[in-house]
């Protein structure tokens, strides 16, 4: 019980987190193809990426230290 | 996962002891950095080593810059660069020295037996006390400087109490945000080193050590930019 | 795993310690460095500037003082040229009297000439007809009579004239 819930955080942070950086790139792209010179805000967008990859990345760390706690791992 | 991390007791409290060596470690590597290229520093023919200390001191600045007003990015100018100095290394370090070794004696003071498997060396910032306790401290400063410096605009905030709500979460998720970046690309490096055969694991292994590289950069760079905006909300409200 | 109070209190003093010594050992020397060099391009800068201000005055001055020049150049042309013009419209009015007087000698003289022709002719036609006459008439009439006779014809010639 306690592996599926984990099991089912990580796959909708992983959902959430895809469907974020989704629309951020796909924002992006819209953005360049609209107006060429904006490539040089690249690294904002990479910086955007980074804080919305947190989230899942939060799910995934609080997941393992679940895991951990529990005596699954090792 | 068998790596049991040593522990030494002293009194009440608990050091993890490769968190300590990591800290430790990644002080002395920034501060030879920086010192060495501070060393001989020269206004007309700035060498190489100078001019990646240059660099940095002035990628920091225009982040201040564009955060705060000038006085005051110039006042945590020092505070940003060692900042970022040391959550990148720390970032680095367990990317790169992920060195796990077996114990040939009891250490019962570390709390170790014979035969154990130790991880001496990982990131500092892997371990969750570090990024809460750099995130807790950041957003406490800044607290306190903005009751000292502009205690009119802190607590006329604070009449919408959604903003408290705001302000604990603030470190929780600055703090979380560093922490289970490295933490899970450490653990998947360990699962990588240690399940499975390297033919299997290697190429996988090669490319997640580079994104964790590169993870391990884009996370400084987002911890010392929401550290300074932390700090600018409070001390410089107008800006 | 959670955080413990230990490695806590431990990196919150490892941080400040390095915050402190990077601060005072690299930060500052390298700080005052760039500022210093920024001062120094800057100042350069504003040299800089200050002295293209000063060549652009002194060239504008220059533009000013040879305008000035030209325009007095041009005036003293046309001066010259006036007074040339005058020059020589007072020559050609001195040459043109000149020439009107001698015309007017010339006509007095040739006048004069004429007078005198004419009296020396008349004596010589009175002599010559007073002895053409004594020759002819031979002491017929007296000599006086004669010359007032004659004298009285051309006196009728002269009026008939």
């Amino acid at each position: 019980m306690e592996l599926f819930g984990i099991t089912f955080m990580l796959g909708m942070a992983a959902l959430a987190g895809g469907f974020g950086n989704s629309i951020v790139v796909s924002r992006f792209l819209d953005g360049i193809v609209r107006q060429p010179e904006a490539q040089g805000l690249l690294p904002r967008m990479l910086l955007g990426i980074a804080l919305v990859e947190a989230v899942p990345i939060i799910a995934v760390g609080v997941g393992i230290f679940l895991l951990i706690q529990g005596g699954y791992f090792g | 996962m068998d790596a049991k991390s040593p522990q030494l007791e002293l009194g009440f409290l608990q050091f993890d002891v490769p968190t300590m060596i990591g800290t430790i470690l990644t002080c002395i590597i920034v501060f030879l950095i920086t010192y060495l290229g501070a060393r001989g520093v020269q206004m007309r023919r700035p060498g190489k080593k100078q001019l990646i200390v240059e660099m940095i001191i002035g990628f920091i600045r225009n982040m201040l810059h564009e955060n705060m007003d000038r006085r005051n990015a110039e006042r945590y100018i020092g505070f940003a660069v060692t900042l970022f100095l040391f959550v990148f290394f720390a970032n680095q370090l367990g990317v790169v020295l992920m060195v796990t070794g077996t114990m040939e004696t009891d250490l019962p003071s570390l709390g170790l037996m014979e035969g154990d498997k130790v991880s001496w060396f990982k990131s500092p910032t892997a371990n969750m006390s570090v990024p809460v306790v750099m995130a807790v401290a950041i957003t406490l400063f800044a607290h306190v400087m903005g009751i000292f410096t502009h205690p009119k605009t802190y607590f006329k905030d604070y009449l919408n109490p959604m903003h408290i709500i705001g302000e604990i979460t603030k470190p929780m998720t600055h703090a979380m945000r560093l922490w289970a970046n490295i933490f899970a690309g450490e653990i998947l490096i360990m699962v990588l080193v240690t399940v499975g055969s390297p033919l299997i694991t290697g190429a996988p292994l090669i490319i997640w050590i580079g994104y964790s590289l590169f993870i391990g950069a884009i996370q400084a760079y987002v911890f010392t930019i929401l550290a300074s905006i932390y700090i600018a909300q409070k001390v410089s409200p107008e800006s | 795993m959670l955080p413990s109070w230990g490695d806590m209190l431990f990196q919150l003093f490892a941080f400040i310690i390095l915050m402190l010594l990077v601060t005072r050992f690299a930060l500052r020397p390298v700080m005052n460095t760039m500022e210093e060099r920024q001062n120094y391009i800057e100042n350069q800068i504003s040299e800089a500037e200050k002295q293209r201000e000063e060549a652009e005055k002194l060239l504008k001055e220059q533009q000013e003082l040879l305008d000035k020049a030209r325009v007095e150049a041009k005036e003293i042309i046309e001066r010259a040229k006036q007074q040339k013009e005058k020059e020589a419209e007072a020559i050609i009015a001195d040459a043109q009297e000149r020439a009107e007087r001698m015309i007017k000698e010339a006509t007095a003289e040739i006048g004069r000439e004429k007078e005198r022709a004419l009296a020396e002719l008349r004596n010589e036609v009175g002599h010559l007809s007073v002895l053409l006459a004594s020759k002819m008439i031979e002491k017929e009439l007296d000599e006086k009579e004669q010359s007032k006779l004659i004298n009285q014809y051309l006196n009728q010639v002269g009026e008939m004239q």
